[in-house]
């Protein structure tokens, strides 16, 4: 806490993904996952890098991606954010959208996290039973007689 | 490719899937568990600690009030969730029976700190129909009970349809900052009583609250957003608020309005279909000029009168659209206007050029050709189709050239504004201002 402001904004950290890649990207930026602030916090060598053990180098860039763009305050609205985070979220696969899940919840990025679960949740809103397995590829493991009854339970809930 | 067809959603950790269960509607979170083991695993501890409970539209459909009352009711027994942050409610109590039932849903949640609440609880009854005359038949409408206003967490409130008897000893809701009243029976010094003892208000939304008939904004300092639509009623306006950032009017008749103090404001909507005689118009221009400092500033004048033939529609327009008093003053601050219901009659090019003079860095001015134009073709057979989208063309020929005319107005102030006409589905930054004024659904058509 003894170094200028200045001084912190500046200060460059390495991410190492867990496929080995290496980032390197502003402190401002990397402190966004509390994950990392905490690591850096225990940390006697900032300029080792610091490993982000379960996320690989294709989602650890989209993560800097977004972290970036949060990172600097005044150049957009917050109206301009929002279409940002709207069209960053819609260019994502499914599989991109998983994993980047993995990383907002083990990086403890709130506003990532608050993301991308927004983007699953819209995709559930709205479908039956049987289109939120197709879209997501759920496999039923439940015996006709078992779907029958858990149905019963709440008949209204499953008409359409 | 191969992995396209792999379940990963199934194995992302609970609390991941918590959180996404916690942004879909209840009803969803009960459908979930027929996908498949583990989600009914997720759906059934979810239910158990849900904080986000909804129960509108979606879990009223293929429900009797009867059923929906008790299924509510069997989802509150098994929550064992120490803490709500949010209880949605559209309900229309029929009986006795209901309204007590209902009276226990709000206990449910103000006795576990509930955050936000929006309450709908009438359908079917219009109590903006019923002057406060006639609400003495209070039968038919829902009285919030007395202990929901000891409520010490509630931070976002809004209610619909519903009669607030604010008792006497109110102390205010310690948390508050946004109230949004619709269609809510509250009289003027119940208004008056939240807005002194709620200290922390910064949005208020008063809508077609047809029993105030004075409405006097002047105590809440820390309001930023304020929202005052059609409170059919009052007859008097008077605001105040030295932080109110954000401010949405729309009224038919006005007896008097006067805004002070409001030396933050940035952007102002001011709307009416107007009355008889038009003098509420003559009544905002005057409050222009002392909300003269606007950054951005959105009008829509004209009385609504709906009319299947075309020509008698306009000559309607523009016979009730009466022309605008110039009040002289100068909008130094004044970057965007935009101009709704803009069907380039004499009243609106006045209008345009009123701004265009008197407004030295305007940027842009939005002109917004009104809905019905475009509407009207939907809902007419095939050759009336071709013949009304004509005329649509025609019309917006004339526009065009009204806007490329003001664009060439050698006394324009501002050398770089620029002049847009719109289509009614460009009218985003319109449509999110209603947004954030909690009045999404009016002025569409």
């Amino acid at each position: 806490m003894a170094s200028t402001s200045t001084s912190t904004l500046s200060r460059k950290l390495i991410l190492k993904s867990s496929d080995g890649e290496k980032f390197e990207v502003d402190e401002n930026v990397a402190m966004q996952s509390q994950t990392i602030k905490h690591m850096i916090e225990d940390l006697d060598d900032i300029n080792s890098p610091i490993p982000v053990s379960i996320v690989t180098g294709t989602i650890l860039s989209k993560v800097i991606e977004y972290c970036k763009k949060h990172a600097t305050e005044d150049s957009d609205s917050d109206e301009q954010l929002k279409q940002w985070d709207k069209e960053y979220a819609n260019n994502m696969d499914l599989n991109t959208l998983y994993y980047l899940l993995l990383a907002a919840n083990y990086m403890e990025i709130k506003g990532l996290l608050e993301l991308i679960t927004q983007c699953v949740a819209d995709m559930i809103k709205g479908k039956s039973p049987e289109e939120i397995r197709a879209h997501f590829n759920i496999k039923n493991d439940f015996t006709p007689q078992e779907e029958a009854n858990i149905r019963n339970e709440n008949p209204w809930a499953f008409e359409n | 490719m191969e992995e396209e067809a792999k379940d990963l959603i199934s194995d992302l950790p609970d609390a991941v899937l918590h959180l996404i269960f916690s942004l879909i509607p209840t009803k969803f979170v009960i459908t979930a568990s027929s996908i498949s083991k583990r989600w009914r695993q997720v759906s059934a501890d979810h239910l158990e600690y849900a904080s986000n409970l909804d129960f509108v539209e979606e879990f009223s459909k293929h429900q009797s009030p009867n059923q929906f009352a008790d299924n509510l009711s069997r989802i509150l027994c098994i929550n064992k969730s120490e803490k709500i942050d949010k209880f949605k409610l559209l309900f229309s109590p029929r009986n006795e029976e209901h309204k007590s039932k209902a009276i226990s849903w709000i206990r449910f949640a103000t006795s576990r700190g509930v955050e936000e609440i929006d309450f709908d609880f009438c359908r079917h009854i219009y109590i903006h129909f019923l002057s406060s005359a006639h609400v003495n038949n209070k039968r038919e409408v829902f009285e919030l009970p007395d202990f929901l206003f000891d409520s010490k967490t509630l931070i976002t409130v809004k209610l619909s349809r519903c009669i607030l008897g604010l008792p006497e000893e109110y102390a205010g809701f310690g948390s508050l900052q946004t109230l949004c009243l619709k269609e809510v029976n509250v009289t003027d010094s119940m208004l008056e009583s939240l807005l002194c003892n709620c200290k922390l208000l910064e949005v208020l939304v008063l809508k077609e609250c047809g029993s105030l008939t004075s409405i006097r904004i002047l105590s809440a300092t820390r309001l930023k957003r304020l929202t005052v639509y059609e409170c059919y009623n009052a007859s008097v306006l008077e605001i105040s608020g030295p932080n109110i950032l954000s401010l949405l009017i729309s009224a038919g008749h006005l007896d008097a309005c006067r805004v002070e103090d409001m030396v933050n404001l940035e952007e102002l909507f001011i709307g009416t279909r107007g009355d008889e005689f038009g003098g509420v118009f003559y009544l905002f221009m005057k409050i222009l000029s002392d909300l003269a400092h606007v950054r951005s500033l959105s009008l829509y004048f004209g009385h609504l009168v709906l009319s299947t033939l075309a020509e008698e529609e306009d000559f309607i327009w523009e016979f009730r659209k009466p022309y605008i008093k110039p009040v002289d003053c100068i909008f130094n601050n004044l970057r965007t206007v935009t101009l709704s219901n803009f069907r380039g009659t004499s009243s609106d090019i006045e209008l345009a050029e009123y701004f265009l003079l008197r407004a030295p860095i305007l940027e842009s001015m939005f002109c917004i050709t009104p809905q019905s134009m475009n509407a009207r073709k939907t809902t007419v057979s095939k050759e009336e189709v071709s013949c009304s989208t004509s005329k649509k063309n025609v019309t917006k020929v004339i526009q065009k050239g009204i806007c490329d005319m003001l664009y060439n107005n050698p006394y324009k102030a501002s050398a770089v504004a620029e002049i847009r006409l719109c289509d009614s589905g460009e009218r985003n930054s319109l449509l999110s201002f209603f947004n954030r004024h909690h009045v999404s659904d009016v002025y569409l058509k």
